[in-house]
């Protein structure tokens, strides 16, 4: 029961899947119809499933004092007020709502600046850690400096030769060298796949019994 | 030779934030003193301008998902005014929709500001579906029928009651989709809208992801391809109104220098030190 | 003082908290990692209620309507809606360790069900799709005496290209400026050949390319083909391998400076433009 009806399970629901795409039967595909939905609906029951695990930890980060809690409570307050501003407030996501401007004015720039950080970041590890110690990054090197040139104007304006240069790196060593390695994580993932369909690969099923 | 090489350590050494300031004002100067450099447009993004120029006036509309995430809208939010601008420009018209929860925010203000600036009119111009989870799920269920997959949109108006959406039912009634993401979802919608449906499907990614992109460009698998603020800034110059995406070009420009600069500068210091660690070696 | 620039200036404020951590890690910064975690969170929750859970599960079961059309209670479209409501419930048990294990039931039709869906997609997308684009251009060649000649060049700027990256790889050791100068050479090498190819005709360019890209797909194929011991050809082609999968990582590398940058810009701009309005 506690394993076998899982991957059971697994196993049917992965090779119906698998094979309903070469039976043009309308009771296979109405079948796959339903089972797309059932897909869609346990995602969306997992997503809240963590929204549930954040809400713990930060719990409990409360309930036991711990030095830094006062952020945790700055989390409540941010998800709180989200989930009232949603589901109680009478205009409840539409545009120009709280919701929203709180989605727009709070969420949007806290997120991008985040990621803005990333350029200070890139910019001094390029200067840092980018050495041409060997053949290999040399190439690395110069392919990635001629780009860099070549994908902005600037690049234009210095020579015309210099965005041809970068056209005919993305179009050829890029292209070649991407494309196997496109073809390998392919062949990959269908074998993780059909291990997890056949019940090798049970990660999914965590610890226990 | 010995103060040279002192001076290379103490540059290599030297604290990061002085580059993170160099950084910021390179990126802020060139807002007061724009340079005003041209923007000379590459065939994947002429691609995509092409298919979307052959929609047909009030004709079969554009499918236009927005996946990009606030993470990454400074580079894709530039792809999806000026695809929106084109769209509404022509006369042709679009359904739009996210697989990503944050994407429905970036969609909706999205659309509402360009429809709202070339007078588009809510259902009969364009439609909003809102988001639906599920990646795969959700694009296999497209190509059966898009009413399962979204029974109304996303203001809770029935599919049925949207004049535009009248005898739309499945990628057969969709000339073109385009997916803007900085996550696989473009990758997704080559798995299962052109693989299994031979729906013609175009990309706008982030930089970081386009190059990964360029076997789905050669083989046809992908119409077209705009990789980051560069990839928007071409289609804004394309569709002669330029945005944010050719206004951060200026920046772009200088700050791409300074880092290649920075680069040399760092190889240099390094041989210099590390000759002179050498030479020092042998000597002892 | 109008709404907008009330919320613009919250925005911008929070803009700067997080670029305190430019400084050092700061508690401006914490707050605002920690508020977007909780607003996010709160986002999405309220998104997949309304556009999925409400119309797909609550509306369907409780208010028995679905799109606009009514649903009959206890009829299959009633089902439909309460099985995977239910099965999803299901996912809950896990916050009770004694029947945790029922939460494996609907986690297996979720995973065996994902799993077999991309098969056959994509091994079309990434495998055969794209071993017909790196083979036919190969075959499509109109003129064949152009395409051998022009082929025959492609291969021999190739071959030299080829030499200088391989075989004088020990001067490497010698110093890494000579490397350096090796790659530039074999690099006009490759690309003068390249301009000269088409000058002289479109077809040898087409020529070269597709030969280009065949040996470097083998290359970076017969690179990640770990099965055997890389020597003999194998261990040659593994190392043309690795100079486009070099190459090809240099162009990744320009490209994500390109991404960091353009948000760091898009931000400025918002400071600058939308919140100051300086310019």
């Amino acid at each position: 029961m506690r394993r076998r009806v899982p991957l059971t399970l697994c196993f049917i629901a992965g090779l119906f899947m698998a094979v309903q795409y070469f039976i043009p039967h309308h009771n296979v595909a109405a079948a796959y119809e339903r089972l797309l939905l059932w897909l869609q609906t346990l995602l969306a029951f997992a997503f809240l499933l963590g929204t549930v695990s954040l809400i713990r930890v930060h719990y409990h980060k409360v309930r036991d004092r711990a030095p830094d809690r006062g952020f945790s409570i700055v989390m409540f307050v941010g998800l709180f007020l989200m989930i009232g501003l949603g589901f109680f407030h009478p205009s409840h996501h539409a545009p120009g709502s709280p919701f929203n401007r709180m989605f727009l004015y709070v969420q949007v720039p806290i997120e991008a600046t985040m990621f803005s950080l990333l350029a200070f970041y890139i910019a001094s590890a390029a200067f840092r850690a980018f050495r041409a110690r060997t053949l290999e990054a040399t190439l690395l090197l110069v392919a990635a400096a001629i780009v860099m040139l070549g994908r902005v104007p600037i690049g234009d304006m210095i020579s015309a030769r210099i965005p041809e240069a970068t056209r005919w790196i993305l179009e050829v060593p890029n292209l070649a060298a991407k494309r196997g390695i496109m073809i390998g994580v392919g062949l990959g993932m269908m074998a993780t796949a059909l291990k997890i369909m056949l019940g090798i690969e049970r990660a999914w099923m965590g610890g226990g019994d | 030779m010995a103060s040279v090489t002192e001076f290379f350590e103490k540059f290599l050494r030297i604290d990061r934030r002085w580059i993170f300031l160099a950084i910021a004002i390179a990126v802020v100067v060139p807002f007061f003193l724009p340079l005003g450099l041209p923007v000379v447009v590459t065939p994947p993004v002429q691609r995509l301008y092409d298919a979307v120029e052959e929609l047909e006036l009030g004709g079969p509309p554009l499918l236009l998902s927005i996946d990009y995430t606030p993470a990454t809208s400074p580079e894709l939010e530039p792809m999806s005014t000026a695809i929106l601008r084109h769209v509404f420009r022509q006369d042709a018209r679009v359904i739009v929709m996210t697989l990503h929860p944050a994407g429905y925010g970036m969609a909706e203000s999205a659309i509402l500001a360009a429809a709202e600036e070339e007078g588009a009119e809510y259902g009969e111009d364009f439609c909003f579906l809102g988001f639906q989870p599920g990646t795969s799920a959700v694009i296999l269920g497209l190509g059966v029928n898009i009413s399962n997959v979204f029974p109304e949109d996303a203001y809770g108006t029935p599919l049925t009651e949207i004049p535009m959406m009248e005898g739309i039912r499945n990628y057969d009634d969709i000339p073109l989709l385009i997916s803007l993401a900085g996550w696989s979802a473009s990758e997704a919608w080559v798995y299962y809208a052109h693989q299994p449906y031979g729906q013609r499907v175009g990309g706008g990614v982030t930089a970081v992801m386009a190059t990964d992109l360029y076997p789905y460009l050669d083989s046809g698998q992908l119409v077209g391809l705009l990789g980051g603020m560069r990839g928007a800034a071409e289609y804004e110059e394309l569709i002669g109104q330029h945005g944010s995406g050719v206004r951060g070009m200026d920046s772009q420009s200088v700050i791409h220098l300074i880092i290649i600069i920075l680069i040399i500068l760092g190889n240099l210091a390094y041989f210099m030190t590390r000759r002179q660690r050498k030479l020092a070696g042998e000597g002892t | 003082m109008t709404l907008t620039f009330i919320w613009t200036t919250v925005g911008a404020l929070l803009t700067l908290c997080v670029y305190s951590f430019l400084y050092k890690d700061n508690p401006f910064y914490k707050f605002a990692e920690h508020l977007v975690v909780g607003v996010s969170a709160g986002y999405y929750l309220v998104i997949y209620y309304f556009n999925f859970i409400d119309p797909n599960v609550v509306r369907p079961v409780f208010q028995l309507e679905l799109g606009g059309e009514a649903v009959a209670f206890g009829g299959t479209e009633w089902w439909m809606a309460l099985i995977p409501g239910l099965l999803g419930l299901l996912l809950y048990t896990r916050f009770f360790p004694k029947i945790a294990w029922v939460g494996r039931w609907p986690l297996g039709i979720y995973v065996g069900g994902y799993a077999g869906l991309g098969i056959s997609p994509v091994m079309q997308a990434r495998v055969i799709d794209q071993m017909q684009a790196a083979s036919s251009p190969l075959a499509g060649v109109p003129d064949p005496f152009a395409a051998a000649t022009n082929a025959a060049l492609g291969f021999a700027i190739f071959v030299v290209l080829t030499y200088f990256l391989l075989v004088k790889r020990h001067i490497v050791a010698r110093g890494i400026a000579m490397s350096i100068g090796a790659v530039v050479l074999s690099a006009v090498a490759g690309y003068g050949g390249y301009v000269v190819l088409s000058a002289l005709s479109a077809q040898g360019v087409v020529s070269m390319t597709n030969i280009l890209l065949v040996v470097g797909l083998l290359g970076t194929l017969a690179y990640f083909f770990f099965s055997m011991r890389h020597a003999g050809l194998l261990g040659g082609l593994a190392r043309i391998g690795i100079i486009f999968l070099m190459v090809g990582f240099g162009a990744s590398f320009g490209y994500t400076v390109m991404s960091r940058i353009s948000l760091l810009i898009g931000r400025v701009s918002f400071l600058l433009t939308d919140w100051l309005h300086l310019i």
